[in-house]
């Protein structure tokens, strides 16, 4: 059948012209042209056909030709939206040796637009007959049309990008830096590497601020040359959610070439350095107290004998009183004192309350710079233990690490992670009570009054209600504590009667000078304190409050002075 | 003999092939305009890029700074000059030397702004009439 079919349609072609013209033929000749007809018909469907589909379907296809973009890391940027590291497109210039027509020639152009190449090795690089040899990263525009207009083959361009830190050093321990691949080597740039790498993740938000940032460094660089300090910590953080506002390490490094940094100032001492704190640890111990209730804030301790536990010796400062009241005890910043208020609550206890304010837990903060806190174990745990831990010294944990646990004094007994994001477009986070709502209002009181008559005078900004505690520590040494050296050291809340921020400033070895005779934290952190918070109150929001309102004199109103009866007893 | 017919189908030939050379070059000159924007916008976002970046370098607050300590004669913000307005609890001025301070400032702004605002003393509207026994006394 089919075959008969072929037969038929080939006997229509092979019939020869002449029978073509047979006038008796028609009938074929009309067979001859309908097949032809059904094949450029079939032909034209298919063209047809094929232009409908190319109408019809999504010209994506005829958009393909084009350059993809260079987009390198996302942007960082702070809490208000300023920039604080970008990638640039750069171009940056290689030669490929092999097809250079003549390599001293070459070399002696290029010098003359590279002033700082050397020639010499220029030239050795262009001799070898590679096929690649870099000779320039990230050249200006300028430099690249001038390397166009000397028109040799073998000088290429490649495309590349760069990563600018538009604040200079400013946040240089907090982003850390990259290295000329674009690789995240510290801070935030290593800890989030891949997520700054995706394009689809978008700018990166952080919680600091950088106007409040430029005042922490610019005053602590202005105390720092004062006092002839070897550095600096400066931590703001938000009293209710944990957000770190600023946080400054000096001395600090550009981040554009950290490669030439010293190991000093590459040492991040906020979240990497661990010290032993001092006296600002007082704030702990006496909330502790009182949240064990183990002392009454009407008790009264004798403190003109210093302790003497086997080889230690125990002794205050400035011993002008015999008999010190607990409120007194913190104003004026008494060893003795805490140290037997310390003993009362025992080891046990105080370890268990430092463990619960996470000084032996490691930090949370999103940078891979984390100090491990030194302490120790519970069975090294002894009586001098709890004695000097209870004034800072025998522990050492890092700045951020007190920031952590010291909020909870005043923000009415939560404690937060220190966190470099905004919180308020996430999930709020756990809140962690470690303290009384009632004790946490002491804490305020006595740091109020530390301010006002201790201790911290020298930190009280007029109109933000500055409540603090001050503190110096001895630095520890081979063998034990340094004499000369050691570091200055402020906590403060403000304002205390509701806290909103709280601060850490240290300075690290104070020396006196003609002003200030004293190194001690009331002298050298404390007033720095005081110029930081009567700059950044007023761009953090902070409204200005009367010191003599009476409705806030009431609120922080405490008692201090102790019983007369005992205080004349001691005289007799 | 040309029927009309083939002239006409002819004719169609031509537009249709004219029409389709016309079209395919519109579209080729459309190609290339598409890539010359592309590249041009890859140009401004670059350009839009790199001066973002100068925007903050230049705004950098360390910087202004610098400069406002040089140029302008401005200090920091103190606490005191900050006042909290709520209706019912301002006192512009306790004392008599405040309100002549207060008038001397005010006289002094005006002066400086050259207009015609009223100069005497006697002339301005306090609207704050909370406390008008303060403002009745005047230094002479």
């Amino acid at each position: 059948m089919k075959s008969a079919l072929l037969q038929r349609l080939l006997s229509i072609f092979t019939q020869s012209n002449l029978t073509l013209k047979a006038p008796n033929n028609t009938n074929i000749l009309y067979q001859r042209l309908y097949v032809v007809m059904i094949v450029f018909i079939c032909a034209f469907i298919l063209v047809s056909l094929k232009l409908i589909k190319v109408s019809i379907s999504d010209n994506a296809t005829l958009t393909h030709n084009l350059a993809p973009t260079i987009t390198g890391r996302n942007e960082i940027v702070d809490r208000n939206g300023t920039l604080l590291a970008v990638d640039l497109a750069i171009v940056s210039l290689y030669a490929t040796p092999k097809l250079l027509l003549d390599p001293a020639y070459t070399a002696d152009k290029l010098v003359k637009i590279f002033p700082e190449l050397k020639k010499d090795e220029l030239t050795k690089s262009l001799q070898t007959g590679k096929n690649f040899a870099w000779i320039k990263r990230n050249i200006t525009p300028k430099q690249q049309y001038q390397v166009n207009n000397l028109g040799m083959p073998g000088l290429e361009f490649e495309k590349g990008t760069k990563r600018i830190y538009t604040q200079g050093r400013l946040f240089s321990h907090i982003l850390g830096y990259v290295d000329t691949d674009g690789n995240g080597i510290a801070g935030i740039e290593k800890q989030f590497d891949t997520n700054l790498r995706d394009s689809k993740n978008g700018k990166l938000q952080l919680s600091l601020d950088v106007r409040v940032q430029n005042i922490v460094h610019d005053e602590l660089i202005k105390s720092i040359n004062e006092f002839s300090a070897k550095g600096g910590v400066g931590i703001v953080m938000d009293a209710n959610n944990g957000e770190i506002i600023s946080m400054v390490s000096l001395p600090d490094f550009d981040p554009h070439h950290a490669n030439v940094a010293t190991p000093e100032s590459l040492f991040n001492q906020f979240s990497l350095g661990v010290y032993e704190i001092g006296s600002i640890m007082k704030g702990l111990t006496i909330a502790m107290a009182m949240e064990t209730n183990s002392v009454s804030l009407r008790d009264v301790y004798y403190v003109k004998a210093p302790i003497k536990a086997s080889r230690f010796v125990i002794h205050d400062y400035k011993p002008k009183f015999s008999y010190l009241s607990v409120p007194q005890i913190f104003m004026h910043s008494s060893n003795i004192g805490t140290a037997m208020i310390s003993l009362e609550v025992g080891g046990a206890k105080q370890r268990k309350f430092l463990k619960q304010f996470g000084l032996f837990d490691p930090l949370q903060i999103e940078l891979p710079e984390k100090g491990q806190p030194m302490y120790p174990s519970e069975k090294n745990w002894s009586d001098i233990s709890t004695m000097t831990i209870s004034f800072g010294h025998g522990i050492a944990i890092t700045p951020l690490h007190f920031v952590r646990a010291a909020v909870a004094l005043v923000n009415g007994g939560y404690t937060y992670e220190p966190t470099l994001f905004k919180t308020d477009n996430q999930e709020p986070k756990p809140i962690n009570r470690v303290l009384s709502e009632e004790t946490s209002n002491t804490m305020r009181k006595l740091m109020r009054l530390t301010v006002e008559h201790g201790s911290g005078k020298k930190s009280d900004a007029k109109g933000y209600l500055v409540g603090g505690k001050t503190g110096s520590a001895e630095k520890a040494k081979r063998g034990g504590y340094s004499k000369s050296e050691k570091l200055s050291l402020f906590f403060s809340a403000f304002p205390i009667n509701n806290p909103r921020y709280v601060t850490l400033m240290i300075l690290d070895d104070p020396r006196p000078n003609a002003n200030t005779p004293y190194t001690g934290g009331g002298w050298t952190a404390a007033p720095l304190t005081g110029r930081i918070i009567s700059r950044i109150a007023p761009l953090l929001n902070v409204k200005p409050i009367d010191h003599d309102d009476p409705k806030i004199k009431q609120q922080l109103w405490l008692e201090f002075q102790p019983e007369a009866e005992i205080v004349e007893k001691s005289s007799l | 003999m040309i029927k009309p017919s083939y002239i006409l189908t002819l004719l169609l030939l031509c537009f249709s092939v004219f029409g389709l050379f016309q079209v395919k070059f519109k579209v080729q000159n459309l190609h290339r305009e598409v890539a010359e924007l592309q590249k041009q916008l890859e140009h401004e976002k670059n350009s839009i890029h790199v001066l973002k970046a100068e925007w903050a370098y230049l705004n950098q607050p360390e910087r202004l700074q610098r400069l406002a300590e040089k140029f302008l004669n401005l200090s920091e913000v103190r606490a005191e000059q900050i006042m909290l307005v709520k209706p019912g609890s301002i006192i512009i001025a306790q004392e008599t030397r405040n309100i002549v301070a207060i008038e001397t400032n005010n006289q002094l702004i005006r002066t400086s702004m050259n207009n015609s605002m009223p100069r005497k003393t006697s002339q301005v509207k306090w609207r704050y009439k909370e406390r008008p026994e303060v403002l009745v006394r005047r230094k002479k």
